[in-house]
């Protein structure tokens, strides 16, 4: 895997691990997907390897649509780690707590494009989550962690995706989480069709209809 | 524990969102005196709405003449009747809110309407002791992710199609499995589970924080009607990969929360190789694990009970000509005034 | 076609029909389709419950859940009342 100095554990998180490490004279984050001892091993090297696989794919595609995502230096699929470029910056998550509200509908606005262009290309992160969503010194936004991600054009898929942002801006920012959100449409609605815009916002209402309890239930009526 | 004995309160608690009906009293105390639970097992299919609510108002009476027996009190000594009024199946929780309103009014005492997400959590508390814990609710109606933040329970993670309880129960359905009372469709899935060696491989859809189950449940019974895999092997296969879901959801809650306890509560909380998975995840996050004893986390009405004086102590109350049923009623829309 | 119901029930007591009336009200207000409305009305100690519906099957299962509500009410009711 090449040369490595002792790497530093810097997020330990439910799914991976990730570490700071030297490789080769550079600053890289070294994600190592870790085996889940609840699961069946059997189970877990599948799921691990199909993650480990599809995640620099996607991160790859993401940034030819013109959204930023750390360079892919390494994959490793049997050890199940990918080694990436270091993004120096803040966590759109801190970022909101912490900027005015003019800043914070600056920054959804171009978070909503970026999710606008990345659905434009078919790609769906599948965990948009501002804690997923890192900014440098320069303002430009990158988006991480795409190893729950697909290549999806379904309006399903996309209502999904924008549903998730929604929920997560709900359960850490209740505090402004609309404003924050209808930024975030306004200007995704500027980058696809408007047609498709609207099907995706129609979707995203019954997305939040169901789930909930019953209608779906089967074998019922209401 | 020490209680003043002199004078006592009581609550009495109707549950009827779905599929059974149940009577609880408990003292204000937090000290259940009956817990009687009516369910309602239809002859072949799914659950009809309409039918599990003719069953409800067929045993409502004889559920509650049962309720007082156990609890060895008079009508007379209750301070207030709390009913669970959302979320569920409507002409359930109809049956059961004109019920509930009607024992108020003949009374005279207060009606308190109570959201059946939350009262799963509270009783889950009562039962385990834990205090702030990141919850799994798992039923044939629910699968929520939840936890505590700023007055209210937040949902971090929840099934975006149909509840994981539900998708064993159709799919038990499917294979021409039957269930009786006391042995559910989860538990025959559960022990045809324990025979299987095989694992299939099945979608596998966690979406962020969030799950879905309709793929999957497509997936497993197709295969199912292959006729090419034997049904315990498919039982272990569904049971590995739903629980295997929802625990890691569970699991990215609780390292997001960094809460010290996780409470598996709902109907399918029973089931032994779900608990031991959730409690793999709290023992690698160095949390308690609490389950809910399975009489309490199945749908029962000395959840809502206990949770009805929570709320009636901390100033809820509901006036009867406003205690319409919440069909979609979320669980952080309730304002949890008695948690600090 | 519309359809419409009349039913007239005796209370045993003044008592017990405003109690029934006053459970049964929340319902009236908040119909779970468009295709059958109820609505309530007291006369002495009778209960009048007129339903209007889009055809008979919506009237037939409207007036199912009135009576079924009632009579599980009045039972429960006499239960209370049994317990000395």
């Amino acid at each position: 895997m090449g040369k490595m100095k002792q790497p530093l554990l810097i997020k330990k998180g439910a799914e991976a691990s990730l570490y700071l490490a030297d490789w080769h004279g550079r600053k890289v984050i070294m994600k190592k997907r870790l085996p889940k001892k609840y699961r069946l091993p059997k189970l877990d090297e599948q799921i691990k390897t199909y993650r480990t696989n599809h995640e620099p794919q996607l991160m790859h595609e993401a940034k030819r649509a013109g959204v930023p995502t750390p360079t892919i230096f390494l994959v490793d699929i049997k050890g199940a780690t990918i080694i990436m470029e270091f993004i120096k910056g803040k966590q759109v998550k801190q970022l909101l707590d912490e900027i005015s509200k003019s800043e914070r509908l600056y920054l959804c606005l171009k978070i909503g494009e970026l999710i606008g262009r990345l659905h434009e290309c078919g790609i769906i992160h599948g965990d948009l989550t501002p804690s997923n969503m890192i900014q440098n010194s320069e303002g430009k936004i990158f988006f991480v962690d795409f190893g729950l991600g697909e290549k999806r054009k379904e309006l399903e898929a996309r209502g999904v995706d924008l549903h998730l942002m929604k929920r997560a801006l709900q359960s850490t920012h209740f505090r402004f989480a609309e404003e924050c959100f209808n930024a975030v449409i306004e200007s995704y609605s500027k980058v696809l069709d408007a047609e498709t815009v609207k099907n995706v916002l129609d979707k995203i209402k019954e997305i939040e209809r169901r789930g909930r309890y019953v209608a779906k239930r089967k074998g019922e009526e209401e | 524990m020490k209680r003043k004995r002199t004078f006592k309160s009581y609550c009495l608690g109707i549950e009827s969102t779905a599929d059974d009906f149940s009577v609880g009293i408990s003292t204000f105390g937090g000290e259940i005196l009956a817990n009687v639970v009516s369910a309602y097992i239809p002859p072949e299919g799914g659950i009809h709405p309409r039918e599990a609510a003719r069953h409800h108002a067929e045993v409502a009476s004889k559920v509650l003449k049962e309720a007082f027996k156990k609890a060895g009190i008079k009508p007379q000594n209750l301070s207030i009747i709390a009913f669970s009024q959302g979320p569920g199946l409507g002409p359930c929780l109809r049956t059961g809110a004109t019920v509930a309103r009607a024992l108020a009014s003949y009374l005279g005492i207060p009606l308190v309407g109570i959201n059946h997400c939350v009262a799963h959590i509270e009783i889950g508390k009562l039962k385990t002791g834990a205090k702030d814990p990141v919850t799994l609710y798992v039923s044939g109606g629910n699968t929520i992710v939840s936890a505590f933040d700023s007055g209210r329970y937040r949902v971090f993670g929840e099934t975006l199609d149909i509840a994981l309880g539900n998708c064993l129960d159709v799919f038990a359905r499917e294979a021409g499995l039957r269930q009786r009372v006391g042995e559910p469709f989860g538990a025959v899935v559960e022990k045809l589970a324990e025979k299987g060696k095989r694992l299939i491989s099945l979608p596998y859809t966690v979406k962020g924080m969030d799950l879905s189950f309709s793929g999957l449940l497509t997936s497993a019974t197709n295969l199912l009607k292959k006729g090419e895999y034997k049904l315990e092997d498919l039982c272990y296969s569904l049971q590995e990969t739903v629980f295997s879901m929802v625990t890691e959801v569970t699991e990215r809650a609780l390292a997001h929360t960094e809460k010290k306890e996780v409470l598996l509560t709902g109907g399918v909380a029973a089931n032994k190789r779900l608990q031991s998975m959730i409690k793999t995840i709290a023992e690698e996050h160095d949390a308690e694990f609490c389950v809910v004893p399975s009489e309490f986390a199945i749908d029962n009405g000395a959840m809502i009970t206990w949770t009805g004086i929570l709320a009636y102590t901390h100033g809820v109350a509901t006036p009867i000509q406003k205690s319409f049923v919440k069909l979609r009623w979320r669980l952080e829309e309730v304002e949890v005034t008695w948690v600090r | 076609m519309k359809a419409h119901a009349l039913v007239r029930l005796k209370f045993p007591s003044e008592k017990h029909l405003e109690i029934v009336f006053k459970a049964l009200e929340p319902e009236a207000r908040t119909p779970p389709t468009m295709r059958s409305q109820a609505k309530l009305e007291k006369e002495n100690t009778f209960l009048i419950l007129k339903i209007e519906a889009k055809d008979t099957v919506a009237l037939r299962a409207a007036v199912n859940a009135y009576l079924r509500w009632i009579n599980s009410m009045v039972s429960v009711l006499e239960v209370v009342e049994s317990i000395p």
